[in-house]
């Protein structure tokens, strides 16, 4: 890795509140290379998500805050940005897909106003960069919207004006596999099912064209079908438009089929990080081995499913030593005192874990 | 061409689709014909100065308390006057005042309850403070007393009720915003880097709005009560002026000997009441996305 895209450096962030206070992340450390496409993974409450808002910045604050760290993205810190400057990098550098597709789209518009919302947005704040494969529409001059009228033709009801932008938002909903875009974009979000829901949330991450997308469980919703779907047309977005994407699981199978990379987090550390097909062959992190044998997987024959024994530490308490050693079935002597780093031990994989890499 | 603004539920093709759920509903249609007959009535009476009406509505005649006919159509009342002519001459007031009242309300509501709602905290706080602090006052007594404080006449009447009646808006507005503001697409559309501001009005406002307009066009007929009550006291419409709920409660002793006197207006009143709340309904329907998914 050359530069990274994304370098989260020492990231700290605390969940505070008058009675308590939580360290939600924990010295996190982590980079994403341009167009590839890193899994954070874990229990809940671990802080994937934790981390993925702290890098659109959009922490709920109170009660949360980042304590120390740096989150630098193509060389600025993204925190030491004013929230003004970060507004302008929110949806059109980086943009995020949420969990719930069918609440992520405001009821009363139509899912074509709600894409070409994403294209007003891009074309206002970059006004003469015009890249990547689409031509540009201009909602402003008579030919375009003639051209688009023409195209989109008997498609849109007699009484309509053509809509600005409806050629571009139309071959959006295309190129995430929607059968009629033409009649999808007259659509209210309450007559999509789940998955069109979410193909219509891809779309307007696709036509923002983001340097990095932040997926949030984006198929947790998803029936299996769909999902797999959904998680093809990720990687065709990655592929067609080079964003990075961090995409947030807690399935491991999700995280295996779509990402490069994986990062393992527990109780808001990174416990490991690995490319994909290296994790799974070879864990290192006794978390990882635990949580990849709690999975049930095709090409394990053992009959029954091993679950990691003991509970998630309280955060809240002040921990001393390896987060994960009240679980460890390895556990000795130095994992009780001293706290492990990521350590990486080759170019494809790193673990934080004294018995691995005793440093 | 007309130039589209995104995300708007007003633009032309947006409202020609409300314009046919509204029609398509025959409810709804009969609503539209009494408010547009009501509100054409008050501008052509105000346009006119009454001269179109068949009596003048104040003049004092000796033909007391006669019976609907022909030349008086719905008899005259105490002092002689056609009842007919003073129920329809009181029409521009009963629209003015209430709809001023209540577009006061709707704007202070709207604007104090979503910046109490969205930004919470501090800003919330003082906000939600200062409209309990006109809720602790009967709303009756408030308006009598910036009614009498300013003089009694139609606009003061007007400032007397604002006051009164923008509290519950903005906390109607407030709580509405609380629910909305945690839904996926407010997050989402500041994970897309838009401002508050810009969140409020697209994505706020659109959500709350059919709840503000059925609440408001039921409380059409709350703000002509307490108007007359105004009026009843001296403190709003002034006598011999025609005014519905003056005219109800001044003349309710004739309720059983003539009752076609009390009973006019107050049937105006009725009319034009479920008249707003119809269209009201109706253009709740118009805007949800369910019933506009099924007009185009």
């Amino acid at each position: 890795m050359s530069q990274p895209l994304l370098d989260v450096r020492n990231l700290t962030v605390r969940y505070a509140t008058k009675f308590r206070e939580v360290k939600a992340l924990d010295r996190v450390n982590f980079r994403v290379a341009k167009g590839e496409i890193v899994a954070l993974v874990g229990e809940s409450a671990c802080g994937k998500s934790t981390l993925g808002l702290s890098i659109i910045g959009l922490l709920p604050s109170p009660p949360s805050f980042v304590d120390s760290g740096e989150i630098i993205l193509s060389g600025t810190d993204l925190l030491k940005l004013r929230e003004s400057e970060m507004g302008a990098i929110r949806g059109t550098s980086i943009s995020m897909i949420f969990q719930e597709p069918m609440t992520s789209l405001d009821p009363v518009y139509r899912v074509g106003d709600q894409i070409a919302e994403a294209i007003e947005i891009r074309e206002k704040r970059k006004p003469n960069k015009s890249i990547g494969p689409y031509e540009r529409t201009d909602p402003d001059t008579k030919e375009r919207t003639g051209v688009a009228e023409r195209m989109l033709g008997s498609g849109l009801r007699r009484h309509r004006p053509p809509r600005a932008y409806s050629k571009e938002v139309a071959e959006a909903l295309g190129r995430v596999q929607i059968a009629d875009p033409l009649k999808t974009l007259e659509k209210y979000p309450h007559e999509l099912s789940g998955g069109m829901a979410q193909r219509v949330m891809i779309a307007q991450a696709l036509v923002q064209r983001p340097t990095l997308l932040i997926a949030d469980e984006p198929t947790s919703a998803l029936d299996v079908t769909t999902q797999a779907q959904v998680l093809k047309l990720m990687r065709q977005l990655r592929d067609d438009i080079d964003s990075s994407i961090i995409f947030i699981t807690h399935d491991l199978a999700v995280a295996a089929q779509i990402a490069d990379r994986v990062a393992v987090m527990y109780a808001g550390d990174i416990v490991e990080l690995a490319e994909a097909k290296a994790l799974f062959r070879r864990p290192q992190h006794p978390y990882s081995e635990g949580l990849i044998g709690s999975f049930p997987n095709q090409f394990k024959d053992e009959g029954q499913l091993k679950a990691i024994p003991g509970e998630v530490p309280n955060l809240r308490s002040q921990l001393v030593g390896c987060k994960f050693s009240s679980r460890c079935g390895y556990v000795f002597d130095r994992c009780k005192v001293e706290r492990p780093e990521l350590v990486e031990a080759g170019p494809v994989q790193s673990a934080a874990c004294f018995l691995r890499y005793p440093q | 061409m007309a130039e589209r603004k995104f995300l708007s539920i007003f633009d032309r093709q947006e409202t020609a689709i409300t314009w046919r759920i509204l029609r398509s509903s025959l409810v709804t249609t009969a609503g539209l014909v009494i408010i547009v007959g009501f509100l054409g009535l008050s501008f052509v009476l105000w346009l006119t100065n009454d001269s179109i009406l068949p009596y003048n509505p104040t003049a004092i005649t000796s033909n007391v308390l006669q019976a609907p006919s022909l030349t008086h159509l719905l008899g005259t009342d105490s002092l002689g006057r056609d009842v007919f002519s003073r129920v329809l001459a009181a029409a521009p007031i009963d629209a003015r005042v209430p709809l001023a009242v209540l577009s006061v309300a709707i704007a202070l509501g709207l604007v104090t309850g979503t910046i109490a709602g969205y930004f919470g905290g501090l800003v919330e706080e003082i906000v939600m403070r200062i409209t309990d602090i006109f809720l602790a006052f009967p709303g009756i007594v408030l308006a009598l007393a910036i009614a009498a404080a300013l003089g009694p006449n139609i606009n003061n009447s007007i400032l007397a009720l604002a006051p009164v009646w923008w509290p519950s808006y903005t906390r109607l507005v407030r709580g509405e915003t609380l629910s909305i503001k945690t839904q996926q697409y407010v997050e989402a559309s500041r994970a897309a880097g838009h401002k508050s501001r810009y969140i409020v009005v697209h994505h706020i406002i659109p959500n709350i709005l059919p709840v503000i307009l059925v609440y408001a066009t039921l409380d059409f007929g709350n703000v002509i009560v307490v108007f007359s009550v105004l009026s009843f006291i001296g403190l709003g419409a002034q006598p011999p002026a025609s005014e519905w709920g003056l005219m109800t409660v001044q003349q309710e002793q004739f309720l059983t000997s003539s009752p076609w006197i009390p009973l006019a207006p107050a049937i105006a009143i009725l009319l034009v009441a479920v008249g707003f709340s119809l269209v009201g309904d109706g253009l709740r329907d118009a805007l949800d996305p369910k019933v506009r998914s099924l007009f185009g």
